[in-house]
């Protein structure tokens, strides 16, 4: 009689504990899936990958030819720390950013303008087609002679790179407009020029938008060149003269630095659409369903 | 003529070619030709007639939008030129009309901005012309937050905010389905019969040509479309399909579609 129930215990018990075993372990891949997907959503996973790789890869290589993410992050102490760093990321974001805004101003408007007209269009769309296949670091030895070799021709480059992807993407706003939207204005009593801040540029904001982030892809692009060539501080000018000291951690500080500038100014720029311009049509969050 | 008075619109002879090619008279062909029709101050007039029969042409030349040929269309006796705000325009796809980044509100008062009014008797204004339409409660909405007949009361209300004189409407139902048309449709009658306003509405339904119109011209196929036939269409509103009146009428419009007879 003990023996049954001595077995029976024992046999419950066992049960028992499998079963809270088999529980730990649904319950363990279910956090796991969980966490896995909450690191791929918030693009952690992305990272993770990334420097596993780079540190797998830098494993076989000396710190010459590819520093591991540790020594780069040791490196980037280094001039972080001396300020160096911080020094060259405001001065080619100010080159940027001087560059950038000079050919929203210009663009946005031209690209209104030319949109809107027909002969102007006739006459500048050859001449831009044209133009934008030249690269800006094509320009560089022209602008350094026209310009010098301080900022002014660096601020130009940059709204040369800039304001083509603008003025295309503005002229493609206005001519996109619907026909039906500039016939309900004008029978509503609207006039050319009230047309024009009314409804064209409401209409044609998306697209200016677009081009806007667009162009600040291409500033970032040609100032690191420009500065490779012909400066004496800045992010370009790091990423090129680490070379010379054999730091090629340095090297890999300043990818990183113009790639995270890159990052966090679109990031910017876009929440500025959503929330600010978001009922122009600005929206980046769109699910295809 | 004797109700030269009561004429809103005067059409004689009109005609529309679309030229292809520089040289004038060279191959083309007329759209319209020769269309001759009055329309009184306060009617309801419907234009009837398939796709593709140039009653968009006629709507886009009386609306201003295009030039026409030859002939004349006067509005209270002055040559339409161009668009204005005496002539309201109610456009089939809403979603293209009108403004996506304006309320409903904003949208309503657009031509009043446009004039200059000032916000206070803007908004007043606004205010009784979307109750009419029956959107209060939803004047601060975006169109994106709107239904397809709830898009086409907005047209209307921003027509009849500006106090155009006349209510264009190119299949404004079209894209509509079956029951919320049902609903546009006794809608706008009664608020044509509230405002009084001179209504030219587009369609190729013969059903909605009979539920709202007080006259119907019947436009023959293009090339050379012209005005075929005007029925009168006296059955007293709310109309019933049911009734014999109306089906008789339907069999006597339906069978110039049947029959040919060039339509």
């Amino acid at each position: 009689m003990e023996r049954v129930i001595e077995i029976a215990v024992n046999h419950t018990g066992n049960k028992h504990r499998e079963k809270s075993e088999s529980q730990a372990v649904y319950l363990f891949i279910r956090t796991l899936r969980a966490a896995v997907w909450f690191a791929a959503e918030k693009g952690i996973l992305t990272w993770i990958l990334l420097f596993g790789i780079w540190g797998i890869a830098s494993l076989a290589y000396t710190v010459d030819f590819l520093p591991s993410p540790l020594e780069t992050i040791a490196g980037a102490k280094e001039i972080i720390l001396d300020g160096t760093l911080v020094r060259f990321v405001a001065i080619s974001s100010q080159r940027v950013l001087w560059g950038w805004s000079l050919g929203i101003l210009f663009a946005v408007p031209a690209g209104l303008i030319i949109g809107r007209l027909e002969l102007l269009r006739r006459i500048f769309e050859p001449f831009i087609d044209f133009l934008r296949f030249i690269p800006a670091i094509g320009f560089l030895t022209l602008f350094l002679m026209w310009f010098g070799a301080g900022e002014q021709s660096k601020v130009v480059l940059i709204f040369y790179a800039t304001v083509f992807v603008i003025l295309i993407n503005t002229i493609v706003g206005v001519l996109s407009i619907d026909k039906n939207r500039l016939q309900a204005a004008r029978s509503l009593g609207a006039s050319e020029f009230q047309i024009i801040y009314s409804v064209l540029i409401p209409s044609a904001l998306p697209h200016v938008f677009t081009g806007i982030r667009l162009g600040l892809g291409g500033a970032f692009t040609s100032i690191v060149a420009a500065e490779m060539l012909a400066a004496k501080e800045g992010i370009g000018f790091l990423i090129y003269t680490s070379r010379l000291y054999f730091r090629t951690d340095w090297i890999f500080v300043g990818l990183l630095t113009l790639g995270l500038m890159g990052y966090v100014s679109d990031r910017l720029i876009r929440a500025f659409g959503k929330t600010v311009l978001g009922r122009y049509g600005i929206n980046d969050t769109r699910k295809f369903e | 003529m004797s109700s030269a008075g009561n004429t809103c619109i005067k059409i004689d002879n009109l005609s529309k070619d679309y030229t292809y090619g520089l040289k004038p008279g060279g191959p083309g062909r007329n759209v319209i030709k020769g269309i001759n029709l009055e329309i009184g101050r306060g009617e309801f007039h419907i234009i009837l007639g398939p796709s593709g029969c140039g009653k968009s042409t006629l709507l886009n030349i009386i609306a201003g939008f295009i030039s026409k040929s030859e002939g004349s269309v006067a509005l209270n006796g002055t040559e339409i030129k161009k668009p204005g705000r005496d002539r309201g325009v109610v456009f089939q796809n809403a979603d293209s009309a009108i403004f996506p980044w304006l309320t409903v509100r904003g949208n309503v008062e657009y031509g009043l901005r446009m004039k200059g009014m000032a916000s206070g008797k803007r908004r007043q204004i606004s205010s009784e012309y979307i109750r009419l339409v029956g959107l209060e409660s939803h004047e601060n909405k975006y169109p994106g937050e709107l239904s397809g007949g709830m898009k086409q009361r907005v047209q209307m209300a921003r027509s009849l905010s500006n106090d155009s004189e006349i209510l264009i409407m190119d299949e404004p139902f079209g894209a509509l389905d079956a029951h919320t048309r049902r609903i546009m449709q006794t809608e706008l009658v009664r608020i044509w019969q509230e405002t009084g306003k001179t209504i030219i509405f587009v369609t190729h339904d013969i059903t909605e040509a009979i539920i709202l119109g007080q006259r119907i011209s019947i436009m023959s196929k293009s090339p050379d479309a012209t005005i075929y036939k005007i029925y009168e269409n006296t059955l007293p509103y709310h109309r019933n399909a049911a009734s014999p009146g109306f089906s008789a009428l339907f069999g006597q419009i339906q069978g110039h579609f049947d029959f040919g007879e060039n339509i």
